[in-house]
């Protein structure tokens, strides 16, 4: 089964010299569906991110959006995917030090093949979206964390990706801004039809998925860890500590 | 995209820009005005043996009638007999027979002895006169001086300034210094040659010869004549005369001059050595300045490759950034080694002793700034191979 926004996942493992050794549950999300995936610090969810926008390759298993099989991409059409395809909010946001708001959202959007007026308005309509309209030009050291963290939710959604990956954005956050920052990372990505996968440990960010996976089971196990909605608090493996 | 990335990134790392920056302007300006300095210095020092065809002291060490008489650099042979003088300049094969007298210093500065004559020496027939007067006049009667140009800054000697000099060629330290009774008034400034006048204070020969008492055209001495015959053939054939004669010999100053060439520039030497240093300090701030950008580049490239900047991208931005940092500095240079001839040629005049010309943007100087480029760029290369070859994911 295929189709434009279509993500499986299937017997993913990743390792890194003798000590990093992690297996991924296997799941699969439709065009627009929003999952969150949870799991104890260590776990993996980082890593199962970074495989699934082509920065890592497993050494077993296989990523698929669409029509790609992203695991098995070269380099350069992995970056190729990567810079069109998925717009990625990283966990510390890690915007351009010194570059102002919308040239942080110019670089995303340039990557991705958009450049000239056409990308400076683009990126302006973004920002503005997302109440940033008077941050044009600030730089992320000008910037408060909940600004920053929607310049970076700007970068990631302005070459309108058909994947959505944000890793624990509300980390940074206090508790009321968290809440906000959730409903407006789902409803642009909701307003696009890009699926969306958050990494969150935060109860209050889970509670708003009706999907969650849990990364972080056993190495080994291939069980896919989807948690029923009403189950809000996520079972966490005894071991999950390195 | 790339150029796109590159301008952002000078200007987010805005100082570290600017003082590489200036780390290759100040290379380049030194790699310019240093062969300017010594070629200078030479080229002042060769024409100066080349105003005039013979030079004519007595017997003796042709080495140290060069030294002696042109660069005021060694004792003088001894004084040849007014006659020789005279009989050299009512020759018909003579064009120009130019006297000197030495004896004489100022603050251990050289007073000359000469004839006005003197100042219609050339390098060539059809070039103006070598040796020209800057400001005021030439003498005109004894004891009236016209100053060379470092020699005038050195003792602060103005034009209307009056002085005597001492006996003996340099002033001794601790000696009580024998002074002579006639004052000097300086007439006149000279303007820079690079040469050893630029270092002299030049008077009429009579004013020696009334110092010293020597009141008869008998007792009268002449250290040196500097001759220019009226051809190629008149030249050798006075030249083979007056090697013949008992008091006098004539010396081809070029031939001499390669010998005494390492002598006379010897200041040079150091100051060569100086300027390599500084150019390696200049090249070692290139690159310490290129090293510490790539330190903070580290994550900024993650970050590109993160977004989806390929390899070739981030190498590209790196290697962009120091060609577009080495190239502005390189421009930069070339503007300051101008500003260093206009300005501070003044300021070197007043320290080495000559005026500096400005550059002439030619292939060669072209040529050489050219050669920094790559050797600034190369500094980015293992930062850029770095990036290329760095993690996308490793450092997020
Ligand atoms: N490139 C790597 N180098 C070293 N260790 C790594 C690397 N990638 C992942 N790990 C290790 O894998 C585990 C999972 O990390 P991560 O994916 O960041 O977990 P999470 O995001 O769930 O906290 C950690 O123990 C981490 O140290
Ligand atoms: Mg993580």
């Amino acid at each position: 089964m295929t189709g434009r926004g279509f993500l499986t996942v299937q017997g993913l493992r990743y390792r890194h010299g003798a000590d990093v050794d992690l297996s991924f549950p296997d799941f699969s999300a439709h065009s627009g569906e929003q999952l969150a995936l949870t799991g104890p610090s260590g776990a993996g969810k980082t890593t199962l991110l970074h495989l699934i926008a082509g920065l890592l390759r497993p050494v077993a298993g296989a990523v698929r959006f669409g029509d790609t099989l992203v695991s098995e991409l070269g380099e350069a059409q992995r970056d190729a995917y990567r810079a069109r395809s998925v717009g990625y909010m990283f966990q510390d946001f890690h915007l351009m030090p010194g570059y102002g708001a919308l040239e942080n959202v110019l670089l995303g959007l340039g990557l991705s093949g958009m450049r000239g007026p056409q990308a400076r308005q683009r990126a302006a309509e973004v920002l503005r979206d997302l109440g940033l309209g008077n941050r044009l030009h600030h730089s992320p050291r000008q910037l408060s964390t909940g600004e920053r963290q929607r310049v970076a939710l700007a970068r990631a959604v302005a070459h309108r990706p058909a994947l959505l990956l944000a890793d624990e954005p509300t980390a940074h956050l206090d508790h009321d801004r968290a809440g906000q920052a959730v409903t407006l990372l789902r409803q642009t990505a909701a307003d696009m039809g890009a699926t969306l996968l958050v990494v969150t440990h935060d109860p209050k960010v889970m509670g708003a998925f009706t999907r969650r996976i849990e990364v972080g089971a056993r190495a080994g196990s291939a069980a896919p860890e989807t948690i029923q909605p009403d189950n809000l608090q996520p079972r966490l493996p005894q071991s999950a500590h390195p | 995209m790339t150029l796109w990335i590159t301008l952002r990134n000078l200007r987010v790392r805005g100082w570290a820009t600017f003082l590489t920056l200036l780390a290759v302007a100040l290379a380049t300006a030194t790699a310019l005005v240093v062969p300017l300095v010594s070629k200078q210095v030479e080229r002042g020092a060769a024409d100066a043996a080349q105003v005039f065809d013979l030079l004519i002291t007595a017997k003796g060490s042709p080495t140290q009638a060069v030294l002696s008489s042109l660069f005021y650099l060694d004792v003088p042979i001894g004084n040849m007999p007014y006659a020789v003088y005279q009989k050299l300049a009512s020759d018909q094969r003579t064009l120009r027979a130019v006297p000197l007298g030495f004896g004489d210093n100022y603050r251990s500065l050289p007073v000359v002895g000469t004839s006005t004559r003197f100042f219609e020496q050339r390098l060539k027939p059809d070039l103006p006169p070598y040796f020209r007067v800057q400001s005021g006049r030439l003498f005109g009667k004894p004891f009236e001086v016209v100053v060379g140009a470092s020699a005038a800054r050195q003792v602060g000697l103005k034009l209307g300034d009056t002085f005597r000099s001492a006996h003996g060629l340099e002033e001794h330290a601790g000696a009580e210094t024998e002074e002579h009774d006639a004052q000097y008034t300086v007439v006149g400034l000279l303007a820079a040659t690079g040469g050893p006048v630029d270092r002299a204070i030049v008077t009429d020969i009579q004013s020696l010869w009334q110092i010293h008492g020597q009141l008869t055209p008998e007792s009268r001495g002449v250290t040196a004549v500097l001759y220019t015959a009226s051809s190629l053939g008149d030249l050798y054939s006075v030249a083979s005369q007056t090697n013949a004669s008992p008091g006098a010999q004539a010396v081809f100053p070029g031939q001499v001059f390669a010998g005494v060439r390492s002598f006379v520039l010897q200041g040079q030497a150091a100051y060569a050595a100086l300027s390599v240093l500084v150019l390696l300090l200049a090249a070692l701030t290139t690159w310490l300045s290129v090293y510490a950008a790539s330190l903070d580049r580290a994550r900024s490239v993650a970050l590109l490759r993160a977004l989806g900047a390929g390899r070739a991208t981030v190498f590209g931005v790196v290697l962009l950034e120091t060609a577009l940092t080495v190239a502005l500095g390189l421009v930069l240079g070339v503007g300051l080694s101008y500003l260093v001839s206009a300005l501070g040629g003044e300021l070197l005049g007043s320290r080495l002793g000559f005026s500096l010309p400005a550059p002439i943007l030619d292939w060669a100087l072209l040529g050489r700034v050219a050669a920094l480029f790559p050797l600034g760029v190369l500094a980015a290369l293992p930062p850029a191979v770095g990036a290329a070859r760095s993690s996308a994911a490793a450092q997020l």
